[in-house]
C-alpha cells in the first residue's frame, strides 16, 4: 500500500485556524485522527501522534480545486468538509498518460479536446461540531481568495482602461462633465480616443498601450459599438 | 476594500464578470477541467472569478456523484459556465453596466458632487473678499 501520508511541518505563521480532533480520510482510506491547520500559505492535517517528525497532508491553495461541506452521504454519516485537490500525474500509473506532463495545469492547455489529464483526489474532514465545519469552510474560502494565479500574458490591471476613473468607492457619477447623451451613456467615447480602441481590439495580441506602430489599421472593430 | 471595488468595476466593464454576477441565484451547471461537471445555485462570484454553489452535485468521471450544501471552487478550475436559456445575455449586461455607472440624475438619494465641481465651490469660499470688511 503506497504511503498516504508525508512528513509535514505545521505552519507556524500566519495560522488562521486550528482545529484538533479532526479525522481525516483520502478517498475510502482512514488516515485518523489530527489536527487540521488553516493557514495562509497552506491547508496541513497532521494525525496525532507523539513524534517529532508529523505525518500528514499538506495542501497547497492554488491546487485546491474545490472545498465544500457535505451534509448527506451514503457513505459518511457526519456532515463533514471535503477538500478536491488536484493531483499531479506524475503519481499515477502509466495507463491513460497521453500527455507526458509533469503539471496538470499545462496539460489543461496542450491536451486534445476531451482528454484532460487532470485527476483530483477527495480528502474528507471531520470536524468536532458543525460551527466548526462552517468557520473551516469560510476560512479555507477566504484563504482560497489569498492566492490567485500570477497573470502571465495578460496585461496586470494598471495599463488599459487606467484612464477610466472610477474615483471612490462612493462616487458613483461619471467624470465626464456634461452629463453623457443617450448613445454614449458609459462615456466610453470621452475616455477611449481612436489609439486607445485600438489598443482594445488588439489586447490579447500583445499590443501596449504606447504602441501605436497600428495607427493606419482600421480593420479593428469598434469596440463601443458593440456595447450598444 | 476599495482596491478591490475598482479593480470589480474596471474587470466589469472590460470582461464578463459583471455579468456573471448577474447569475447569482441561478441554477447553473459549471463545467470545470478534467471532466468535472457541477450543478448548483450561484451564491457569489468574487473579483478573482473564484465561485460559490450552494446545494451542489458534483459529478466526476468514473466516480460517483458527490453532493455538497455548500461548495466554493477555485477560479483556475472552471472551463464553462453555463448560462440558464431563460437569460437574455445583451439585456443583462446593458442593465448591469448602468447600474454600475448610473447617470447623475439616476443616483438615489443624490449622489456625490463631481469632483471639480465640490472643488470649485470650496475654492471660491475661499478666496479672499472682493471688497475689505469695513469697505
Amino acid at each position: 500500500m503506497p504511503a498516504l501520508l508525508n512528513t509535514v511541518t505545521v505552519p507556524t505563521e500566519y495560522v488562521r485556524q486550528q482545529y484538533p480532533s479532526v479525522k481525516a480520510y483520502l478517498e475510502d482510506d482512514y488516515l485518523g485522527q489530527g489536527v487540521l491547520c488553516i493557514a495562509e500559505s497552506q491547508l496541513v492535517w497532521t494525525a496525532a501522534s507523539n513524534d517529532s517528525e508529523r505525518q500528514g497532508i499538506a495542501i497547497d491553495y492554488p491546487s485546491l480545486t474545490m472545498h465544500g461541506i457535505v451534509t448527506h452521504d451514503p457513505k459518511y454519516p457526519e456532515e463533514h468538509l471535503v477538500v478536491v485537490v488536484q493531483k499531479s500525474n506524475d503519481d499515477d500509473d502509466d495507463d491513460e498518460t497521453e500527455n507526458p506532463q509533469e503539471n496538470g495545469d499545462s496539460a489543461r492547455s496542450e491536451s486534445p479536446v476531451e482528454f484532460d489529464s487532470i485527476r483530483t483526489v477527495n480528502y474528507r474532514f471531520v470536524m468536532a461540531t458543525s460551527e466548526d465545519l462552517k468557520v473551516a469552510y469560510q476560512t479555507i474560502a477566504e484563504c482560497q481568495a489569498l492566492h490567485p494565479d500570477p497573470l502571465e500574458d495578460m496585461v496586470e490591471d494598471d495599463e488599459v482602461g487606467s484612464d477610466i476613473d472610477y474615483g471612490e468607492e462612493e462616487d458613483e457619477s461619471n467624470e465626464n462633465g456634461n452629463g453623457n447623451n443617450d448613445d454614449d451613456p458609459y462615456g466610453y467615447n470621452a475616455h477611449f480616443s481612436g489609439s486607445h480602441q485600438q489598443t482594445r481590439g488588439t489586447r490579447f495580441g500583445g499590443h501596449r498601450r504606447g504602441d501605436h506602430a497600428d495607427q493606419d489599421d482600421h480593420n479593428n472593430n469598434n469596440p463601443t459599438e458593440e456595447m450598444e | 476594500m476599495s482596491n478591490l471595488n475598482r479593480k470589480y468595476k474596471k474587470e466589469s466593464c472590460r470582461t464578463l464578470l459583471g455579468f456573471l454576477r448577474c447569475l447569482v441565484g441561478q441554477r447553473t451547471q459549471i463545467d470545470l477541467y478534467g471532466g468535472i461537471m457541477l450543478v448548483g445555485t450561484l451564491v457569489d462570484i468574487d473579483v478573482n472569478r473564484n465561485i460559490q454553489l450552494t446545494q451542489v452535485t458534483m459529478s466526476r468521471p468514473i466516480h460517483k456523484p458527490v453532493s455538497f450544501n455548500r461548495l466554493y471552487v477555485r477560479y483556475t478550475n472552471v472551463r464553462y459556465v453555463r448560462i440558464p436559456d431563460d437569460i437574455d445575455v445583451v439585456e443583462t449586461i446593458r442593465q448591469d453596466l448602468k447600474q454600475m455607472n448610473p447617470k447623475p440624475n439616476e443616483i438615489v438619494g443624490g449622489g456625490q458632487k463631481k469632483m471639480h465641481v465640490r472643488k470649485g465651490r470650496e475654492y471660491e469660499r475661499n478666496l479672499p473678499p472682493l471688497r475689505p470688511e469695513n469697505y
